[in-house]
This record gives structure tokens, sequence and C-alpha cells, in this order.
């Protein structure tokens, strides 16, 4: 199940986002609407997992 | 995992969660416009804003000066009397705002994502998942 993680640090008011459970570039849709409500991020980093390619799963029809 | 990205920003990006946190924040009274002339602030030096909190509003206190926020390319930017902040307000008056601020995002996406939000806090951090 696809989330999205917030660590809201009430010291310095900083926030972490985490978007997890979102394989490849389908994560962009969150982050973009995160860009939109919190402006520029200071870091900005794509994960392993970003990079990991959605699972295909082939099924043979028999006759 | 696929994705971190960590905001520090001190202005606001989106007008309606920065007028949610400061009503979550105890401010009743916040008039929303265009070039909304502040008061309490040096003729010489006038002040405009499109987010305000009318200092006659906030109660049990005296402040200077309105709070204002004034719409920059960034977002919304704060304009308060020096003394305000420290002496009223309080010197992390910001930070508290921008917690309240990251709650009311957090809040918006999971309306967004129609999703679930639980909240957790650890000492002096706030752990929101948004489950959609």
């Amino acid at each position: 199940m696809p989330e999205i993680e917030f660590l809201i640090d009430t010291e310095t008011g900083k926030c972490e986002t985490e978007i997890k459970g979102v394989q490849g570039p389908a994560c962009e849709k969150a982050a973009r609407e995160l860009k939109q409500l919190l402006g520029t991020p200071t870091v900005d980093r794509k994960t392993k997992e970003y990079f990991v390619k959605p699972e295909v799963k082939q099924q043979i029809k028999g006759k | 995992m696929s994705k971190y990205m960590l905001f520090e920003s001190e202005v606001f990006t989106n007008r309606e969660l920065l007028v949610e946190a400061l009503k979550e924040m105890g401010f009743e009274n916040i008039t929303v416009g265009t070039d909304i002339l502040l008061q309490g602030y040096d003729k010489r030096d006038q002040r405009l804003a499109e987010v305000v909190i009318r200092r006659e509003s906030i109660k049990n206190q005296r402040f200077y000066g309105d709070i204002g926020f004034q719409k920059t390319k960034q977002g919304y930017s704060l304009i308060v009397d020096d003394l305000d902040l420290s002496n009223r307000l309080g010197s992390d008056f910001l930070k508290r705002l921008q917690t309240q601020y990251h709650e009311a995002t957090a809040r918006k996406m999971a309306k967004n994502l129609r999703g679930t939000l639980a909240k957790q806090t650890v000492g002096k951090t706030i752990k929101i998942t948004v489950k959609y």
C-alpha cells in the first residue's frame, strides 16, 4: 500500500517526507503535489526503489 | 521507499493551508485580500500584505502592529513588529507555524489522495503517515 510519511521536527520546523511503496515514476504525481503545497525542497532525491521496474506477470492462456 | 524530500522554508506556499495553520494556533480573525495596509507600522515604511491578523483582534495581548503575510515569488512571508515577535508571539513563532502548516499539508494530502492519516508524537518529532 503506498504511503507518505511526514517527519516534522517541532524544534526546527523542518519537515522530511518519504513516499513509500510506489515503484517507478508513479510517485512523481504525489511528489509534485507535495512541492505545490510545501515549496521547493532543499533535498530531493530518488531512492533505490524508484528505479525498480514494476513487475509484469505474463499469463499464458491455454487453447 | 521511492522518494525522499526535505522542506525547510519559512515561506508558506499555499494560502489556504497558511490560514488553517494560523487558526490551529488560535488566531480566529484572519483577513484575506490583496494589498491590505498593515496598521501599527511607521508611515514612512508602510507595509502591505495578503493575509492579515489585526492587532486589535488578538485577545489578551496588546500588539504594536498587525501580523501580516506578504505574497512573494516563493510564497507568503511573515511581516511582524520585532518587539511583537520577541515579547508576545515568541521567537519560535515561525517554527510553531511551520509545524502547524506541515500538519495541515499532511491532512490535505490525505484528503486529496482519499487516504487515511495516522499521527504519532515521539519526543519533539511528529510522525504522520498517510496511506492511500
